[in-house]
């Protein structure tokens, strides 16, 4: 059971559920950028999150299945075919042995999930086959996927096997050019600032699993010099001393002593792996308790449809 | 009470900076015994806790630190393990050892002596994958980072800034000069715990020729 990689893009890895509690040795998180749309992927195929699934980072992405899957497509919307055949993202669909899947760009967001049921077979590394690059861990020896790679196809498991499933609507995330992104003030921002909740920042060139810069006016820091090291998470808007703010994603090192300005919640982080060049972005203020609230809610929206799934 | 400040870093996670800067590894081991927090992390001055606020409030969060620096406040004594770990110093494991020691106005060996009879801890790792910064090291010793960063620095390779030893674990581009090469394997990545050293591990250094 596998499939064939013809065409991988730009970027394609595999990725799964991030590695928790390993920030102390240094090793960071990884895993899905977009983890909701991961997850969605995941159900509808009837895969545990900890399944690895395609991440494809804006396309064209074209692969032959070597086998009969039953495959999803979640996370930015592209034109999607099977055997040239017109098919749909957020439902569970069927594909042969020869038949080829082939997706173009998305129109907007970045990252697009292939899922199968079973989960494709990477190295699992720290309880994860989610690939981290920069070290060559996880996923295909550590690396990003290329044409003439064969993807070994994990056994699914008996449960919902004959299940055809469909997204529920209000599950649907639609992306646009524009994120607005729920924050709430990181340890360094300077008091009484405003300005930074009322602009809309640009998404840079400089995108990647690791992070995304932004473009726009930051307060000036007082102190631009290195602040003793300290542990950071994806989420949090570091503003090194040229100026620009960098948004940590899941690949960003387990430690940093630059500016932490502002933290993106937990309830939006998911929406950051979507982020591409170009892209407009604003923060939203929240106070923690606030946030809190915010989380609950979307937690017991998606709790309704993936009872497993935590934000 | 040991904390001098306790700041919020975003709507899910929590910095201590105690005042005694000592304390952090008995505090990340106190705080390591909930369950409460995805995260310990420690850093150079602080310890920093990620937790879930759904399925604990900020507030009971932050009651969970108090005990936890009351229990390291108790506990006092030293934590960590102790390793010794040899270190080879031929010239393809220690391109920078010479200069180094030239650098400060002495022969190689009694460089090294300096080093060796440092009191090494891993301060913290960060940078990559089980990246250690060891601190302790004797502090009369001059040392800065590369101009030009390697673009692959071997695992296992001591690298020395003044104050601080710097260990890969992993193959992968660094700016530290490198004065030697542990024998030891670092990072077993087909293990359930990858990482040999972890925060507050003393080192004891053996020059192997």
């Amino acid at each position: 059971m596998s499939l064939e990689i013809l065409q991988a893009g730009p970027q394609s890895t595999l990725q799964a559920t991030s590695r928790n509690g390993m920030r102390h040795i240094g090793i960071p998180a990884s895993g899905a950028a977009d983890p909701l749309s991961h997850a969605l992927g995941a159900r509808l195929v009837g895969n545990d999150t900890s399944c690895a699934s395609i991440e494809i980072t804006y396309g064209p992405f074209e692969a032959t299945f070597r086998c009969n899957a039953r495959i999803s497509l979640t996370g930015a919307i592209s034109e999607a075919s099977v055997s040239d055949q017109p098919v749909a993202f957020h439902e569970t669909l069927t594909v042969g042995t020869g038949q080829t899947l082939k997706l173009g760009h998305p129109t907007a967001g970045l990252r697009t999930y292939v899922s199968v049921a079973g989960g494709f077979e990477g190295e699992v590394f720290a309880s994860s086959p989610s690939t981290y690059l920069p070290a060559h861990l996880g996923g295909v020896d550590g690396r990003a996927l290329k044409q003439g790679d064969m993807l070994a196809i994990s056994e699914a498991s008996a449960k919902g096997a004959d299940e055809m499933l469909k997204t529920p609507s209000e599950l649907r995330l639609p992306f646009t050019n524009a994120f607005a992104l729920r924050a709430t003030p990181g340890p360094d921002l300077p008091e009484n600032e405003i300005e930074i909740w009322e602009q809309n920042f640009s998404a840079t060139r400089r995108a990647s699993r690791i992070g995304i810069e932004l473009d726009g006016n930051f307060p000036a820091i007082e102190s631009n010099r290195n602040l003793p090291s300290a542990g950071i998470f994806p989420g949090a808007l570091q503003l090194p001393p040229q100026g620009r703010g960098f948004l940590l994603l899941p690949d960003c090192q387990t430690t940093g002593g630059y500016p932490h300005i502002l933290q993106v919640n937990r309830s939006d982080r998911h929406l950051m792996g979507q982020i591409r060049p170009g892209d407009s972005v604003m923060f939203l203020k929240r106070a923690p308790a606030e946030a809190a609230v915010d989380q609950k809610e979307k937690q017991e929206l998606l709790s309704s449809w993936m009872p497993e799934f935590r934000l | 009470m040991t904390a001098q400040k306790i700041i919020a870093c975003g709507d899910d996670a929590y910095r201590l900076i105690p005042s005694d800067n000592h304390q952090r590894h008995s505090i990340a081991e106190a705080l390591r015994s909930s369950d409460v927090w995805d995260e310990v992390v420690v850093g150079r001055e602080s310890v920093t806790v990620q937790y879930d606020p759904c399925e604990t409030p900020p507030e009971v969060a932050r009651t969970h630190i108090l005990s936890a620096m009351d229990q390291a406040d108790l506990a006092q004594q030293e934590i960590g393990s102790s390793i010794t770990l040899r270190m080879r110093i031929d010239e393809k494991s220690a391109p920078e050892l010479a200069a180094c020691a030239k650098a400060n106005g002495l022969p190689v060996d009694a460089f090294l002596d300096r080093i060796t009879r440092s009191d090494l801890i891993v301060d913290m790792l960060g940078f990559a994958p089980g990246f250690a910064y060891v601190s302790g090291v004797d502090d009369t010793l001059a040392g800065q980072r590369l101009e030009h960063p390697r673009q692959l620095t071997h695992a296992g390779s001591v690298g020395f800034i003044q104050g601080f030893l710097g260990i890969y674990a992993l193959d992968g581009p660094g700016g530290w000069p490198v004065i030697g090469r542990i024998s030891e394997r670092l990072f077993d990545k087909t293990s359930q715990d990858p990482v040999l050293l972890a925060p507050g591990t003393r080192i004891k250094l053996e020059v192997s020729q």
